[in-house]
C-alpha cells in the first residue's frame, strides 16, 4: 500500500487532507504538535518547525511503514502582528511553522523519493502568497517563500520523477478563519464585500474536504506532468479585483 | 476512478491529440461524452472501444456550429453538464510583418471567437436547465510566458486566459465553473505544424524541461477530468498549468 504523510492532521485542512488520502487508499501518517483524532491514520506528534529533527523522523517513518510515495505539508499558524507589532520571537515562529518546516520535510522525504525515481509532494500555501494583507507579513513572506521553494524543488528534483507543486487556498472554514474569537467567515465584512458585492464568485467560504480534493489530485498517479505549479484553489477570490 | 458518472460531456477538439485523451478518459471515468472535430473517420477512432462517446463532426470556423455542438450534446445526450473546448490551432515561425488582417481575423477567430461561442453556448444550455457545470478551455502555456514567432498564438491564448476569469466572475454564483487547462509542450498532430523536424528536436525539447520529456495528450486527461469533476469545486478563474515544470523556471 502507498504511504503518505501530511502534517497538520489534528485539525481542518490537514485533517481532511489525512482523511482523503486515507479513502484514496494511501497509508496515512499524521503529523502534528495537537492529538490526531482522525480515524484509520497513524498518528505522531511532532512540530514541524524542529527541523533538525526531520531527516530521523522521514527515516524512521519509512523504516516502520514503507517507502513514503506522497508529501502534503499543510501545518500552519496564523499569528496576526502589524508591522510596528512585529516580534523576533513571533516572526521566527512564523517562519520555522510556514516555510522552514515544509522545506526540510520536502527534502528529507524528496531526495528519498528522488533516489526511487517516484513521488509526489504537495505543499499548501495561501492567497496570501500573492496577495498580502495588514497584519500578516510573517504569513505573506512565508507562504511566497513556500512557493518559490516549491519550484526549485520541482526543478531540481523533477529529472528523477519527483513531482512538487503547491495549493494555494483562499477562504476555508477552520479554526484559523477566527481571530480574537471572531470568525471572519461571519463578520459583517465578509458579508459584505465578499457574499455580497461578489468579490468572491462562488459566494461561500469552502470546506476543508474541497481543498483535500485538489490535493489529492496532486498527489495521485493521475498527475503525471503537472510540476513545479500552483493551482489555486479559492473560489475565484483572486480573479476578481 | 468513477468521478463523471452520469455526466453529459462536451469534448471539441476531439478528433486527434489532447481532445482525443480527454473524451476516451472522460467515458472511461463514466461520462456520456459528444466528441465533436472537423473529421469524421478520426472521431470513429476516438469513440472506438467507447459505449460512452458519440460523435458530432463540425467545423467551428463555420457560422453556427457552437449552437450546433451544444444543441446536438442537448439533444443525444439529454443535457450537457461540462464542456472541454480542445480545439484549436497553431501559427509557428510568424513575422508580424507578414501578418494580413484576414489571416489575423481568422486565427482569433478559430483560437479566441470559437471558444467565446462554445462556452457561451454552454452557459446558455447550463442557465436555462438551472443547472450548475464546469467549463474548460484549452490555452497554452504561451499565455503566460512569450515564444519567438508566436505572437498570433499568444495573443489569442492570452485572450482565452483573461475570458475565463471574466466568465468564471458572471457565471459563478449559478454554481458554474470556467478554468482554463494549459498544456505545454505535447506530442499531438499540433506539434507538427510548421515544424516538420519536430521528432528530430525532440530530446533537445525534453532536456528543457525539469521532467526531462516532453508531455503526452494523455498526461492532460487526468488533470481536464479533475477541472471537470466535483473534486475541483473550489476552483474557478484558474489556469491549471500542464507542462512538466517548464515554467516554474
Amino acid at each position: 500500500m502507498s504511504v503518505a504523510v501530511v502534517t497538520g492532521a489534528a485539525h481542518g485542512i490537514g485533517r481532511a487532507v489525512a482523511e482523503r488520502l486515507r479513502d484514496d487508499g494511501f497509508t496515512v501518517v499524521g503529523l502534528d504538535v495537537e492529538p490526531i483524532t482522525a480515524v484509520g491514520v497513524i498518528a505522531l506528534h511532532c512540530d514541524v518547525a524542529a527541523i533538525e529533527g526531520h531527516e530521523a523522523l522521514i527515516a524512521g517513518i519509512e523504516e516502520q511503514h514503507g517507502p513514503i510515495d506522497a508529501l502534503a505539508n499543510v501545518a500552519g499558524i496564523s499569528l496576526p502582528m502589524s508591522v510596528a507589532e512585529l516580534s523576533i520571537a513571533g516572526y521566527r515562529r512564523s517562519l520555522g511553522v510556514l516555510l522552514d518546516g515544509p522545506v526540510f520535510l520536502a527534502r528529507a522525504a524528496g531526495l528519498r523519493m528522488a533516489a526511487r525515481g517516484a513521488g509526489r509532494i504537495v505543499n499548501v500555501t495561501s492567497v496570501h502568497a500573492t496577495h498580502s494583507e495588514a497584519g500578516s507579513l510573517a504569513y505573506d513572506a512565508a507562504k511566497a517563500g513556500l512557493e518559490a521553494a516549491t519550484r526549485t524543488l520541482a526543478i531540481e528534483l523533477g529529472p528523477q520523477g519527483v513531482l512538487v507543486n503547491a495549493v494555494q487556498p483562499g477562504f476555508v472554514r477552520t479554526r484559523m478563519s477566527v481571530h480574537a474569537g471572531e470568525d471572519e467567515l461571519e463578520s459583517e465584512w465578509f458579508r459584505s464585500i465578499y457574499l455580497g458585492a461578489g468579490k468572491l464568485p462562488l459566494r461561500r467560504p469552502a470546506e476543508p474536504a474541497e481543498i483535500a480534493a485538489s490535493i489529492s489530485h496532486l498527489l495521485s498517479p493521475e498527475n503525471t506532468y503537472v510540476t513545479g505549479a500552483t493551482l489555486v484553489v479559492d473560489g475565484g477570490l483572486t480573479v476578481t479585483f | 476512478m468513477r468521478r463523471l458518472e452520469g455526466r453529459r460531456i462536451l469534448v471539441t477538439g476531439a478528433s486527434s491529440g489532447i481532445g482525443r485523451a480527454v473524451a476516451q478518459r472522460c467515458a472511461s471515468e463514466g461520462a456520456r461524452v459528444l466528441a465533436t472535430g472537423r473529421s469524421a473517420a478520426e472521431l470513429e477512432r476516438t469513440a472506438a472501444g467507447s459505449d460512452g462517446i458519440v460523435t458530432f463532426a463540425c467545423d467551428l470556423a463555420e457560422e453556427g456550429s457552437a449552437e450546433a455542438c451544444v444543441g446536438a450534446c442537448v439533444e443525444r445526450l439529454g443535457g450537457i453538464d461540462g464542456l472541454l473546448h480542445a480545439a484549436g490551432v497553431v501559427r509557428r515561425g510568424e513575422d508580424v510583418r507578414e501578418t494580413s488582417d484576414a489571416q489575423l481575423a481568422a486565427f482569433l477567430d478559430l483560437n479566441l471567437s470559437a471558444a467565446f461561442r462554445v462556452a457561451r453556448e454552454t452557459i446558455r444550455a447550463l442557465r436555462a436547465a438551472g443547472a450548475p457545470g464546469s467549463l474548460v478551455l484549452t490555452t497554452s502555456q504561451l499565455a503566460h510566458v512569450g515564444a519567438p514567432g508566436y505572437a498570433s498564438y499568444c495573443a489569442a491564448k492570452g485572450g482565452v486566459s483573461a475570458l475565463v476569469r471574466a466568465l468564471a466572475i458572471d457565471v459563478g454564483p449559478h454554481g458554474i465553473r470556467v478554468n482554463a487547462l494549459a498544456p505545454g509542450l505535447t506530442r499531438t498532430p499540433m506539434a507538427y505544424v510548421d515544424r516538420d523536424d519536430f521528432d528530430g528536436s525532440e530530446q533537445t525539447f525534453a532536456a528543457l524541461h525539469p521532467l526531462r520529456r516532453i508531455g503526452e495528450a494523455e498526461d492532460m486527461a487526468g488533470p481536464s477530468a479533475f477541472l471537470l469533476s466535483d473534486d475541483s469545486a473550489w476552483m474557478t478563474g484558474q489556469t491549471l498549468t500542464i507542462d512538466g515544470g517548464y515554467t516554474a523556471q
